[in-house]
């Protein structure tokens, strides 16, 4: 009995709806769409921003090594499943100082993070 | 009537849902916005504080020993500018780092920094003038290696009323000299001169300097700015209340007290006389043509300097003296430009404790406990009824326990391999 009245509610109201009542709700799934692609984009982003992080935290470990290891030659490797590539070279005009690359990226080779640093390597 | 109060409703109840909808959606994206500008604004400040220690390696690659005004882009992609200026700052030398973070929010970072010791100042104690050698007598304990001139070292020496109560006087080797002298580089004694005769346009070269008259009791001054000159005898300021930190000098032509509750780090202190009250806790670079007394249960924070510049010849007797329970930690220096009747001397009483170096062309007396090294002249101990010369009846010398990371000012004026000695940060 009470679920036929409210059934009845909805359907006076819903026949009543104009065309303002049209607009508007129409307007609010178009916010809602809007919002909704937004906020998606946005926690993707947030995804690639934990990944970012992680990579970076890798860049720090990997170029701490390449200091503690104090080598010269470019390298490659994976390193907390994130692959790496390693250069190092001559900064310029300054002797005794080198520029380390350290690029982290993904297995179809899309850049996540790069790493640039400035630092004595004493010979 | 129900049925035309209903239709009537609808559009309210349409107004209503879709605006708390709105309110809902807007919050959420306002929520995800401002998480995603911290995260932003987190990274760009990693950025510049790695684009700061790279520009520090840059400026120490350079082991350029003038000071330098530059700014540079580091990776050449044109977001990566850092400005450096660096300055002498007493014995040591200081550096400032400037980088951009976003619109204008900036990182500056400062720091004092010297060079690891080299050659005979890895050594317990370097004599390079002693002509008849050191004897050990009474209670003193000497870890590390030593280098006298000639003589070498004595142990057991029986002399004044003193006899050894340790078994072992000495652990480490005895070394000759091949130096015949502790050098301190003409430059250095210029710039010194110049800092305590307060000629200011010579120590900072092209107008880095600034001075004030009144100011507020807080003052933090980054490197990467002109020094900030604060003449204590044209200014009213109580230096009990004071916290100061980073790039200022405290200038006075009168005797200066550094009161206990005055919280100073990295500070200059220039003054004939300058005493550091008992209780003081903080790191000072003091400047002196008479005397430093550090009081009791003082404590000087590394790295901290102690230096008295006598250039002219005095009568009256001049001294560091670090009182029991006092703690030094950083470079005692003592620098007699001419020969006098008296030489200077640094004296350390039974219960202080100095870490570092101390270098002076004087004498020290020494008591307490020294972890470092000593680079002096001689030593000399005085009690009421005897003088005695270059030997030691008390007193420890602790080479091995001087931590491997202690940096020093470049007292010789060689190139050498810097590193930081500590970070300053607002």
């Amino acid at each position: 009995m009470l679920d036929r009245r409210i059934k009845q509610v909805i359907s006076i109201r819903l026949r009543s709806a104009g065309i303002i009542e049209v607009m508007i709700a129409m307007l609010i799934i178009c916010v809602v769409m809007i919002c909704s692609s937004i906020l998606y984009a946005r926690l993707l982003d947030g995804n690639k921003g934990i990944l970012r992080i992680k990579a970076e935290m890798a860049a720090i470990e990997i170029y701490n090594s390449t200091l503690h290891d104090q080598s010269f030659t470019s390298d490659e490797g994976i390193i907390h499943d994130i692959a790496y590539t390693k250069e190092i070279s001559q900064a310029p005009d300054v002797t005794g100082l080198y520029k380390i690359t350290i690029k982290l990226h993904t297995e179809d080779d899309s850049l996540i993070y790069q790493f640039d640093a400035l630092t004595r390597i004493p010979e | 009537m129900i049925i035309r109060r209903l239709a009537g409703h609808a559009l309210l109840s349409v107004v209503v849902l879709s605006f708390v909808v709105s309110i809902m959606l807007s919050a959420a994206i306002a929520l995800a916005y401002t998480r995603r500008t911290e995260v932003l604004l987190y990274e760009n400040y990693v950025k510049a504080y790695r684009n700061i220690h790279s520009a520090q390696e840059y400026f120490f690659a350079l082991n350029s020993q003038a000071p330098v005004n530059l700014s540079i882009d580091l990776f050449n992609s044109g977001d990566d500018s850092v400005q450096i200026r660096s300055c002498h700052w007493g014995l040591w030398e200081a550096a400032g780092f400037k980088a951009s973070v976003v619109s204008k929010r900036l990182v500056e970072k400062s720091m004092i920094y010297g060079c690891f010791p080299m050659n005979e100042q890895k050594s317990a104690m370097w004599m390079p003038m002693i002509s008849h050698g050191i004897g050990l007598t009474g209670s003193v304990t000497i870890k590390g290696d030593c280098y006298v001139a000639e003589g070498g070292v004595r142990m057991n020496v029986n002399i004044g009323g003193y006899t050894s109560t340790v078994s072992n006087h000495l652990q480490g080797n005895i070394y000759p000299c091949k130096t015949a002298f502790l050098n301190t580089s003409t430059q250095q004694i210029q710039y010194l001169s110049n800092l305590l005769h307060a000629n200011w346009s010579t120590v900072f070269p092209g107008g880095q300097q600034a001075f004030t008259k009144s100011f507020s009791d807080t003052i933090y001054r980054s490197f990467s700015e002109p020094t900030l000159c604060i003449m204590l005898d044209t200014t009213t300021i109580n230096l009990a209340s004071v916290i100061i930190k980073g790039n200022c000098i405290l200038y006075s032509a009168k005797p200066l007290a550094i009161p206990a509750t005055a919280q100073l780090e990295q500070i200059q202190v220039i003054a004939p006389t300058v005493f550091v009250e008992s209780g003081f806790k903080g790191s000072l670079h003091i400047m002196a043509t008479d005397s430093i007394w550090v009081m009791d249960r003082a404590t000087l924070v590394y790295p901290s300097s102690l230096v008295l510049f006598i250039e002219k010849f005095k009568i009256n007797s001049t001294n560091i003296t670090i009182a029991n329970n006092a703690i030094v930690n950083g470079i005692v220096y003592s620098y007699q430009a001419t020969p006098d009747m008296q030489r200077s001397l640094i004296r350390i009483a039974p219960q202080a404790l100095t870490r570092g170096m101390i270098y002076t062309n004087g004498y020290v007396e020494l008591m307490g406990k020294h972890i470092g090294n000593i680079s002096a002249m001689g030593f000399q101990y005085k009690s009421h009824d005897q003088v005695l010369t270059n030997i030691l009846p008390m007193g420890n010398i602790d080479y091995t326990a001087l931590s491997k990371h202690f940096v020093i000012p470049n007292l010789t004026g060689t190139k050498n391999v810097y590193q930081t000695a500590c970070w300053i940060e607002e």
